[in-house]
């Protein structure tokens, strides 16, 4: 099993490096995007763009891609609209203001797919390699609900804007107020975002997850979670979420629901573990409490992560 | 001789024609520093002095401090520097700082510091908090309960603080990119732990926090036109300087011990290889795959059974745990006909779990006697998960796309009541921009798992303990393992009636549904409702306004004893609303801007009961409430084209009714079997005030 798995995975591997050499790369078919540029050839100077969109060209001019496409590529500005925009030479030279847009790609009208596949000219690698196929790209999300590249609006990542989460939000309102939450990971303070989980453009991971799966994602910073332990609680072991909402919740921990009720959905032994804990358990109304105040079954199986104690297998040592 | 000489003359007049277009761009790009600086102070005012408020940034007194943050960029030619830090005058400051040749390298550094307050309502009878070996308070005495003892407490606040350092170089060398970083994480202070001294009784423990990770990360590319591959390889080594806490226990009698021990987070070590690609086949059909192997370990020496035993009953030395784990992803993306994308997914995720199974003696919580009570063999856990998705969408009409989707999962675990599950998940949906300036989407999802052995806890136990039948009921399912239905719904609508005017409506709904589940989870229900409203009444302002209603239910069963005259159910029913405004105006050309935000959020969760014959007048529970508002309130003032001036109000009001710590005195009496650590975090209001000012670098335009 483990062979097959491993010649399934290096498959497209084994395909770079046999077929690359004689491939061609894809390249964005301007024509086909806009039947208009057919023929039309490219612009040599910038000072005719500047006419109607400098303050578009300004901003830009500024900007990451700019320096890029100037100091490394060794483009013109002008060149550097082309490489996103297609051919100028038809647009600068269309006489008619109403009919401009008809002859250039505009990213107000092309299609989302259209639209990602000019920046993948360039971002069809490492972080966006698994871009083709992902969740967002099937559900026609392109680059431009997230980044946006003729200005600098956040400092990094090229966020639509300053904070990057409003662009999830966009979607994913149900996060937005999930994020409210009293208990939360620190992403309303800004010490985390959606990213620091999630890969947006695309992962070979359940959920666009940056890791694998859902603990070593958790396990990029709750390293101490990791073990392997000598007791290990299997559904722990298996997934975080089992008992945690990520996203936020209103019980300690980010846990899904109030202990000792979540334990008590798995768990029916003989004893405490079966007992109801109803109001009258309230020390407020004469109960002792034992199983329900503080931090109810955890006041004793405190290692409910699991335990490196050889008598630690019911998670009390 | 001529010709040379008039070519010399127009290869000379190109020059000027060459400068000129690189004049012209230079003109437009700028070299230099550009950026912002940003300094200030504040102010916090109020009832703030609760955890809560300063959770993540630290502020937990009414106090000022220091606003200060930086967003600058510099470039000459193809150097770059850039500098971001943020909030440098508070406990949760970050600094980013990254240099290199534009297309070539990026060194990079990165400092980051995120406390957490945890709770300042807390005392403890302990000596020494913070350190491992906590000592009874002099004049304290032990007795069998809480109200039999001599309570002596100190003041102790609970919290912990992560700095972490990040140093990094990315270089790109023709088509080849590669990367290494080094990530430093050190976690210091405290945090609350439960150290029971025997079934019944605990006293909630300062937990001593003082770990460091080193995580390491290298990585080589190559981007080809067609294809690119990417191989990976990740370090991770988490060190803790404390394995172990030692606690005299406040409780006395039976056979309860005065010194008591618990293991802490072990040592662990981890390390990943990976190999990732994609090819186009054609130019519209990508194949992508990513393989990775990697292996999980800790060999901890191991703790005595108990504190009057030595480590030479141990029937090993060490943890000698490791964990393997093997992913493989294969990918087809495929758009076949212009109107049809195609996805189809094969991901194998398996983990072998490699620790050694042996018998222990279980001698609970430290009994002083050593009363060894059925010895257990450890489970190594293992999970192999092979799963299909398959994913086809077809445009069918002027912005109208169907979707159709098929999911297979299936789970082989080890030592759990299930040894086998298979879930298949059917997707259909719609989305359409059909009609002008409405957006409209629908998705549902049905998804059915199985069991494919029948469920049965004896063979756990039979693992466990090396002879049949149950501790836990029989009827008992665990919901994570057991069959389940589950139907899935969203949708959403949004109406552009303008260009200046947005409405948005989205909904979720899942359900799950533990049908065959004798005793467990029976259902869990979530839906959630959102409205969105924005609306630019004028270039010069925004207004914007959303709320989001979310209700979640529960329903589990469970029997307390043997009969269903002992069952009991409790349903919990959460109510969570959310409601979020701001509008933001300019004045006078962008040199005044004032803005408002407010949001607030509440949250009310009911537990009930419904019991059977033999437990009837359960007391429902108190309600779970939360509450937060919080207001902004911003004035930025223009006051050079380089300056602003900006003046800023927070109020944020946080209040929570928890039956778990509510009416606790901490390190008190309130429960006979507890000595809590903590009450309920304190509520607050807090006013914060502001005043900064922005200096530009090479900018004039806002």
């Amino acid at each position: 099993m483990f062979r097959a798995i491993f010649f399934l995975a290096i498959a497209p591997v084994a395909l770079l490096v046999f077929a690359e050499p004689i491939h061609a790369g894809p390249k964005v078919d301007w024509e086909k995007i806009n039947p208009s540029l057919k023929g039309a050839t490219s612009s040599s100077s910038i000072t005719g763009c500047l006419d109607c969109h400098e303050d578009y060209i300004k901003s830009f001019a500024r900007t990451k891609h700019a320096l890029y496409f100037k100091k490394t590529l060794g483009k013109s500005l002008v060149q550097s609209c082309e490489d996103c925009h297609g051919p100028t030479g038809t647009h600068a030279a269309e006489p008619d203001f109403d009919k401009k847009q008809s002859t250039t790609v505009s990213f107000k009208t092309i299609t989302p797919q259209q639209k990602s596949q000019i920046c993948l000219q360039c971002h069809e690698k490492q972080i966006t390699l698994h871009w083709k196929g992902s969740v967002h790209e099937m559900a026609n999300v392109s680059c431009d609900k997230c980044h946006y590249v003729m200005a600098r609006k956040s400092k990094r990542q090229l966020s639509i804007n300053e904070d990057s989460k409003k662009a999830c939000f966009t979607c994913h309102a149900d996060k937005r107020a999930r994020m409210l939450r009293s208990a939360h990971m620190p992403l309303r303070e800004g010490k985390m975002s959606c990213a620091s989980c999630h890969n947006p453009h695309g992962s070979l991971a359940p959920n666009l997850l940056k890791a694998e799966t859902t603990n070593q994602t958790c396990y990029i910073c709750h390293q101490e979670k990791r073990g392997p332990m000598l007791w290990e609680h299997a559904p722990v072991r298996e997934d975080c979420n089992n008992c945690h909402d990520s996203h936020g919740s209103n019980h300690l921990s980010m846990l899904k629901w109030k202990p000792p009720y979540l334990c008590q959905a798995c768990h029916s032994n003989a004893g405490h573990p079966d007992s109801l804990n109803d109001g009258s358990g309230l020390p407020a109304f004469g109960g002792a409490g034992t199983f329900i105040v503080g931090k109810s079954c955890l006041n004793c199986h405190s290692r409910i992560h699991g335990s490196n104690h050889p008598s630690g297998a019911r998670f009390m040592r | 001789m001529k010709r040379r000489f008039y070519t010399m003359i127009f290869l000379l007049m190109l020059i000027p024609g060459l400068s000129w277009a690189q004049d012209e761009d230079a003109a437009l790009m700028p070299e230099g520093l550009l950026g912002d600086v940003t300094l200030g102070g504040a102010g916090v005012f109020g009832d703030s002095d609760s955890f809560k408020f300063g959770e993540y940034t630290g502020i937990n007194d009414d106090t000022g401090y220091i606003i200060g943050s930086s967003n600058l960029t510099y470039n000459r030619d193809s150097y770059f520097m850039n500098l971001f830090t943020d909030d440098l005058g508070l406990d949760n400051r970050s600094i980013y700082w990254e240099t290199g040749i534009t297309g070539s390298y990026t060194v990079y550094a990165e400092y980051n510091q995120i406390p957490h307050l945890l709770n300042n309502n807390t005392l403890t009878p302990f000596n020494q908090p913070g350190s491992t070996t906590l000592t009874l308070n002099p004049g304290f005495v032990r007795g069998g309960s809480t109200t039999a003892l001599t309570i002596v407490n100190r003041d102790f606040e609970l919290q912990n603080e992560r700095d972490t350092g990040l140093f990094g170089i990315k270089s790109t060398f023709g088509k080849f990119n590669f990367d290494m970083s080094y990530k430093r994480t050190e976690r210091d202070g405290t945090q609350s732990i439960g150290g029971p001294s025997d079934g019944f009784r605990s006293t909630i423990l300062p937990d001593p926090i003082d770990q460091v990770a080193h995580d390491m990360h290298a990585g080589l590319s190559h981007s080809g036109d067609r294809g690119q591959i990417e191989l990976s390889f990740d370090y991770s080594l988490f060190n803790n300087k404390f394995d172990s806490l030692i606690w005299e226990g406040p409780f006395d009698g039976g056979n309860r011990a005065l010194i008591n021990l618990i293991a802490r987070d072990p040592d662990n070590h981890s390390w990943k290889v990976g190999l990732s690609g994609a090819y186009h086949l054609t130019n519209t059909t990508r194949i992508s795959s990513v393989f990775q192997y990697g292996i999980m370990e800790q060999n901890e020496s191991l703790l005595p059974f108990s504190t009057s035993t030595t480590t030479a009953l141990l029937p090993r030395l060490k943890a000698d745990a490791q964990i393997q784990t093997i992913h493989g992803t294969l990918n087809l993306s495929s758009r076949p006909l212009p109107k049809l994308a195609l996805n189809l997914r094969y991901r194998h995720y398996q983990t072998i779990n490699d620790t050694p199974i042996q018998s222990f003696a279980y001698i609970a919580t430290d009994d002083t006697a050593n009363t060894v009570s059925a010895p257990t063999n450890n489970l190594p856990y293992d999970m192999t998960q092979n799963q299909v998705d398959a994913t086809a969408s077809y445009y069918a009409f002027k912005g109208t796309t169907f979707k159709l989707g098929y999911k297979f999962d299936h789970r082989k675990r080890d030592f759990r009541s299930v040894d086998e599950t298979k879930e298949n998940a059917i997707t259909a949906g719609v989305r359409s921009s059909y009609f002008k300036n409405v957006s409209l989407g629908y998705k549902v999802t049905l998804g059915v798992r199985e069991e494919v052995d029948p469920y049965d806890e004896s063979k756990v136990n039979f693992a466990r303990f090396g002879t049949p039948g149950n501790l836990t009921n029989p009827l008992m399912k665990r919901y994570d393992i057991s069959e389940r239905e589950q139907m899935k719904h969203s949708a959403h609508i949004n109406f552009t009636p303008t260009a200046r005017t947005t409405y948005g409506v989205y909904y979720n709904f899942v359900y799950d549904d533990y049908d065959t589940s004798q005793l467990g989870l029976q259902l869990s229900r979530r839906h959630d409702v959102t409205f969105d409203w924005t609306f630019l009444p004028s270039d010069a302002t925004t207004i914007n306004a959303y709320y989001t209603f979310e209700n979640i239910v529960t329903e589990q069963l469970n029997q307390d004893g043997a009969g269903s005259a002992n069952n009991w159910i409790a349903n919990h029913d959460n109510d969570a609303h959310t409601v979020g405004a701001g509008v933001s105006h300019q004045y006078a050309e962008g040199r005044v801007k004032l803005s408002a935000d407010y949001w607030f959020s509440d949250s009310v969760e009911e537990i009930t009961f419904a019991t059977g014959a033999n437990l009837v007048g359960a007391l429902d529970m108190p309600k779970l409430k939360t509450r937060n508002h919080n207001a902004r309130f911003t004035g930025r003032y223009r006051w050079s084209p380089n300056v602003d001036i900006s003046m800023r109000y927070l109020y944020q009001k946080f209040d929570i009714d928890d039956f778990a710590t509510d009416g606790f005195s901490p390190g008190s009496s309130t429960a006979p079997n507890v000595l809590t650590l903590f009450g309920t975090l304190p509520d607050f209001d807090a006013h914060t005030a502001m005043v900064f000012f922005t200096y530009r670098v090479g900018t004039v335009k806002n």
